[in-house]
């Protein structure tokens, strides 16, 4: 990988937050590499430091340590040049109340030095997203103000979009839109750096993902990679009493405790296997819940959570 | 470039301008057209049974300058005019930043390819055009008064009246901006600035009631002394003081930029 291809590249940058109470280190020494062209998933759960990079990234807070080099240039001293070629969706978005859709998009686009072209290409986006620009902000709803996020970070086309945790708020059918387009973005050859908690979300669009846990960069794999750890919390309720040897012994199956009538499992494996060793029982109910993001990251580093 | 910024502030605000400079100079525009010369008169002379401490305490430092229609204009309308806006001042410099970063708006904007320094700026140039707006209407209020009335003040001294309230509402301008550029909490900025406003106020008062070495020193560390609407309503504009409170706001606007530009925006 040579240094043109890579849009990020952050070399042990780290941030302490100073308050009266003393100093909370929120990234240590992190180092990653995103490159040209990829969608880059950042997951972490809530306070693992996803924010905290993205800010450091935007120059929006100031490393304590280390530096980012965003296409080639110093996150903070080239902030300005490095800002007119990146698209940003904050987590917490908040939009001038006062303001109509259209009135924001015309600020982003004076502030951006924009021309018609980037009303134009707003207003498709907007379009796309199914979203109502004559409305004031006032009167969104969380997700249609989420969709006006999107379309400011995406209406002057930049070359590396950084989203913090994008789709929330958006309406399932909406996401698979957001979905399509990032794939469209990478197809031009334009990068995606997602922050996420919902791992569905990035195996849906993500080529690479970086697992971040309390401040510290764990791991960075293919999606490919982790997919094969995709597994499922199941329990299933019978009309009698069952012994856990009635599934023990199926593929996939593992952990299995038993209740009296009820059965808990973790299921890596195919559901027919499954149904063919309880055919026999009186099913009553069945409960499938997915895991956590925790779950599947101690899974894949075998871990053993207590 | 700035420009799209004092545009954008020009363009947001501007409604501001209108409240507060006709406020102000409805009243002052009711104060010189109600009131006559003998009114005048009659009231310079019931204030001269004042306790003098009360009467500095309302802005009445000297009685017998009442008894001119320019300094019932002074001490009438320009002895609490700066703090009335002072309180715009606090108000705009929390639009420069402050409102928008507790409001998690900041983000977005520095989201975008704008140096910090020219956003402050620009918001500050902006909000200057709008107060010289607010002192235009205050003389256009002073002139319509002049017309309606029989008061009848010199027109020089008016102007003279309008421009020195500039650099003292400046000054407290940038002073809320540089404290919201170093503390970010809305509340702690007004607190600050305006427990500056209040002390500053009462020194000036302390000097003026009680004549000694400390309460002159004291006075001195207050900017209502270096505003004199007294002096300027005898002598005219004096421009070591209106220099000197504009360069102090000058200072603070470098201290705004300065801290801004190097701290973390938005925690």
């Amino acid at each position: 990988m040579n240094s043109i291809s890579r849009v990020i590249q952050t070399q042990n940058l780290s941030k302490v937050y100073r308050t009266r109470k003393g100093s909370t280190p929120a990234l240590t020494k992190l180092n990653l590499e995103v490159e040209k062209g990829e969608i880059f998933g950042y997951l972490g759960p809530n306070g693992a430091g996803k924010t905290t990079t993205i800010r450091l990234l935007l120059d929006l807070i100031r490393p304590t340590g280390g530096n980012a080099l965003i296409f080639g240039k110093e996150s903070v001293q080239d902030s300005v040049s490095i800002r007119r070629k990146v698209g940003f969706l904050p987590g917490e978005l908040n939009l001038w109340q006062h303001l109509t859709g259209q009135q924001v998009v015309n600020y982003a686009a004076s502030a951006r030095e924009g021309d018609g072209a980037m009303l134009k290409n707003a207003s498709g986006i907007a379009d796309r997203l199914g979203l109502d620009l004559t409305k004031r902000v006032r009167a969104l709803s969380s997700g249609n103000k989420r969709k006006l996020g999107l379309v400011i970070a995406m209406m002057h086309t930049p070359d590396l979009l950084i989203l913090d945790e994008p789709t929330n708020g958006l309406d399932p059918l909406l996401q698979q839109t957001f979905y399509q387009m990032m794939r469209e973005i990478r197809n031009e050859g334009r990068t995606v750096f997602l922050s996420s908690h919902v791992l569905g979300e990035v195996q849906a669009i993500c080529d690479r993902v970086g697992i971040l846990r309390d401040g510290e960069l764990k791991a960075v794999e293919r999606v490919s990679a982790l997919t094969h750890t995709n597994f499922q919390f199941v329990t299933i309720r019978f009309r009698d009493p069952v012994a856990s040897s009635e599934v023990e012994n199926v593929p996939g199956v593992s952990d299995v405790k038993a209740d009296g009538s009820t059965l808990q499992f973790r299921l890596n494996g195919e559901w027919h296997l499954l149904l063919q060793a309880i055919r026999d029982l009186h099913v009553v109910d069945v409960r499938v819940k997915e895991p956590s993001l925790e779950d599947i990251f101690l899974t894949f580093y075998g871990e053993v959570k207590k | 470039m700035i420009g799209p910024v004092v545009f954008r502030t020009l363009t947001t605000h501007w409604r501001q301008m209108l409240y507060w400079g006709l406020g102000l100079a409805l009243l002052v525009l009711y104060m010189l057209s109600a009131i006559s010369p003998e009114a005048i008169k009659g009231f310079a002379g019931m204030l001269k049974n004042f306790p003098p401490a009360i009467a500095q305490l309302i802005g009445i430092s000297d009685p017998e300058l009442l008894t001119t229609p320019d300094g019932f204009l002074s001490l009438g309308f320009a002895a609490y005019a700066p703090l009335v806006l002072a309180i715009f001042a606090i108000s705009a410099g929390l639009n420069v930043t402050a409102n928008e970063e507790e409001e998690k708006l900041l983000d977005v904007v520095l989201s975008w390819p704008l140096p910090r320094w020219q956003l402050l700026l620009g918001r500050i140039v902006g909000w200057t055009i709008i107060t010289l707006g607010i002192v235009g209407l205050v003389f256009a209020g002073m002139l319509a008064g002049r017309f309606l009335g029989s008061a009848q003040i010199s027109l020089r001294r008016s102007l003279e009246t309008c421009i020195n309230l500039l650099p003292s509402t400046l000054l407290i301008l940038t002073l809320t901006v540089m404290v919201a550029a170093t503390v970010r909490r809305r509340w702690m900025v007004t607190t600050i600035v305006g427990t500056f406003v209040a002390l500053s106020y009462f020194l000036k008062y302390l000097s003026e009631v009680f004549v000694n070495d400390v309460s002159r020193v004291a006075g001195k560390l207050s900017y209502f002394t270096y505003y004199d609407n007294a002096g300027v309503s005898l002598h005219g504009l004096n421009m070591t003081n209106w220099l000197l409170l504009t360069g102090i706001a000058g200072v603070f606007l470098l201290g705004a930029l300065w801290s801004f530009q190097r701290r973390d925006v938005g925690l």
